[in-house]
């Protein structure tokens, strides 16, 4: 019998979401976490006890200070501002060949005083680089992205009753369980799930699909930049000697032509040199949803403006505001934590698909490749959250002064993932799961220990999230048990 | 502006989950009529409209669509969530119901 075409879909889906399903739940948990970036930022740095209202024209100045006196050769410094959420200039240069990424003091311009820490900056590059050289990284995670797409519109097609069953959860009837949850999770968060698929496939869609630029530009990328900004102005050195003009006054025009706005970036380019740029670009405007819509750029020897672009094409207001759609750069705390929700849900959709790919195969014949998904699904499913978890108490147990500690502190991440996926390989599937749910439960409430009495509302923040997660953990631990005892 | 639109869009989320055919035959002892359903359902859709239409008047839309759709998301979780809860109250009632009613019985 010719299969239907909702068959067809159903097993698109199926094998789609297997194979592409550990790596996007790794993508979307690193992306859920990201959208608190500067909070996570914030919190692993808690030396910085200055008080929120940092001035950030002055933390700007102190940096720069900073920066002339111990990075002068640097040929560009990137400069991201200090605001209410992340209070500290985060800083990026080259030093020899290795780029340095600090977030400098606010009252000293120093990156001494912070311990060294990526913070909410390794979810964020792990979430489309997979912590993989370029372009390796990007390109499997556009690929993820595409098939998310994929994913989501053959399992709407695949999903027969999604009015019928939209608010129906029915607990404790085995894979019908699973399926419902999978349904709830999917449909009730559908319409955040397809445009997070679509703009992340969107951004890193001239990985997949680069000729139409380099048909365009014939690989002449500042040409492409250009148009990208126009108001972006790249000088080679002069060579001769240059002195910053005084920063406070070009700040001052800074914030004049950004108001309402304010500045978000500053890229300073041969920053010693005479023929030294400075480069600023405005954060997302109070009202829209789109990133960098105004740049200008300044004449770093004498302060004055050579270029201002303020973005007025159609193509590119669409794109950035899809863009922006997919960052939520512009999300108020509110708008912040439903999409950290909704990621979540995006999470636990992907968490139970793959859940049920072994539910519904558990009765047949258990061949070599449903052993392979049974124990890669527990140290997936419940070993990312753990090796999460431990980078952040990395973070916070590992001394502040220790060399080379923010690698330390990532290779945390992978080591314990790693230790946790060969845990789950050698132990029978409901022990593993039993145990590492039981891990996870352990590393968040150290979490929650370590974050101390919740009194500020980033600790309360982190805190509520930590308690969260450790009742679903400790009840998925306690189900697992009594279901480790009935088998035994 | 966002608290009356989420209020409504709750009452709206509310309305339509009581009037999904399963919900309204397992949630309602005796079960929803059909008009009744047809009823909860044409009010849930015209509150929902509502709310959509308030965060379009509304000074940033953009962002009040979005807050809207992400809330709407969260309220049908909870609200099944809910339905489920209720569900096991009523096939499982509570050991103070069961005394009473053996008392009862003597």
């Amino acid at each position: 019998m010719k299969p239907t075409f909702r068959a067809c879909m159903a097993w698109l889906h199926t094998w789609s979401g297997l194979t592409m399903g550990w790596l996007l739940l790794a993508m979307t948990l690193a992306g859920t976490l990201s959208v608190f970036r500067p909070e996570i930022n914030t919190w692993m740095r808690p030396e910085l006890r200055t008080p929120s209202t940092v001035n950030p024209d002055m933390a700007t100045q102190t940096a720069i200070q900073w920066l002339s006196i111990h990075a002068a050769k640097s040929p560009t410094w990137y400069l991201e501002a200090a605001n209410a959420r992340a209070p500290y200039v985060q800083a990026l240069w080259l030093e020899g060949d290795a780029y340095q990424d600090h977030a400098l003091d606010p009252q000293t311009g120093s990156p001494s005083p912070l311990r060294d820490t990526r913070g909410g900056d390794f979810f964020y590059r792990f979430h489309f680089e997979l912590q993989l050289p370029y372009p390796w990284g990007r390109l499997i995670a556009a690929v993820a992205a595409m098939a998310l797409v994929l994913i989501l519109l053959t399992g709407i097609i695949a999903h027969k009753r999604i009015f019928l069953d939209f608010f129906t959860f029915r607990p404790n009837k085995g894979q019908r369980s699973w399926l419902d949850a999978h349904n709830l999770l999917g449909v009730a968060a559908l319409p955040f799930h397809l445009m997070i698929a679509f703009t992340g496939a969107l951004t890193l869609a001239n990985m997949l699909m680069p000729w139409g630029l380099t048909t365009l530009y014939h690989q002449d990328f500042s040409a492409l930049e250009h148009d990208f900004n126009p108001a972006g102005i790249e000088r080679p050195a002069s060579g001769k000697a240059g002195t910053l003009a005084p920063i406070g006054p070009v700040l001052a025009d800074i914030n004049h032509r950004f108001a309402p706005n304010r500045l978000i970036r500053l890229t300073i380019s041969n920053p010693s040199d005479a023929a030294s740029v400075i480069q600023a670009i405005a954060a997302p405007s109070a009202s829209g949803v789109g990133v960098e819509t105004h740049t200008l750029s300044y004449d770093g020897t004498t302060g004055t403006l050579l270029a201002e672009h303020k973005e007025s094409r159609p193509i590119m207001g669409f794109y950035r505001f899809l863009y922006g759609l997919h960052v939520a750069h512009f999300a108020p705390v509110f708008t912040r934590w439903l999409y950290f929700l909704s990621g979540l849900g995006l999470a636990g959709v992907i968490a139970t698909g793959l859940h049920l790919w072994t539910s519904k195969r558990c009765q047949r014949h258990r061949g070599f490749g449903f052993r392979l998904v049974e124990r890669v699904n527990v140290g997936m499913i419940a070993g990312i959250p753990t090796a999460f978890a431990c980078f952040f108490l990395a973070n916070r147990l590992l001394p502040p002064s220790l060399a080379t500690r923010a690698q330390i502190e990532v290779q945390t991440v992978f080591c314990v993932w790693a230790i946790l996926l060969l845990y789950a390989a050698v132990r029978p599937a409901t022990v593993a799961w039993r145990d590492l749910l039981g891990m996870a439960t352990l590393a968040c409430l150290g979490v929650a220990l370590l974050n101390g009495l919740p009194v500020t509302p980033l600790q309360i923040g982190v805190g509520v999230t930590a308690l969260s997660l450790i009742c679903l953990f400790s009840y998925a631990t306690w189900r697992m048990a009594r279901a480790t005892k009935e088998k035994s | 502006m966002l608290l009356p639109i989420a209020s409504l869009a709750l009452a709206a989320v509310c309305l339509l989950a009581f009037a999904t055919p399963r919900q309204a035959t397992t949630l309602f002892t005796p079960p929803l009529l059909p008009r009744h359903q047809s009823f909860l359902r044409t009010a849930g859709f015209f509150l929902l409209a509502t709310s959509f239409l308030l965060c379009i008047l509304a000074a940033h839309a953009a962002r009040m669509l979005l807050a809207l759709t992400g809330l709407l998301g969260v309220y049908a979780v909870l609200i099944a969530l809910c339905c489920t809860a209720w569900m096991h109250w009523k096939k499982t009632p509570s050991p103070a119901r069961n005394i009473t009613r053996t008392d009862h019985k003597r």
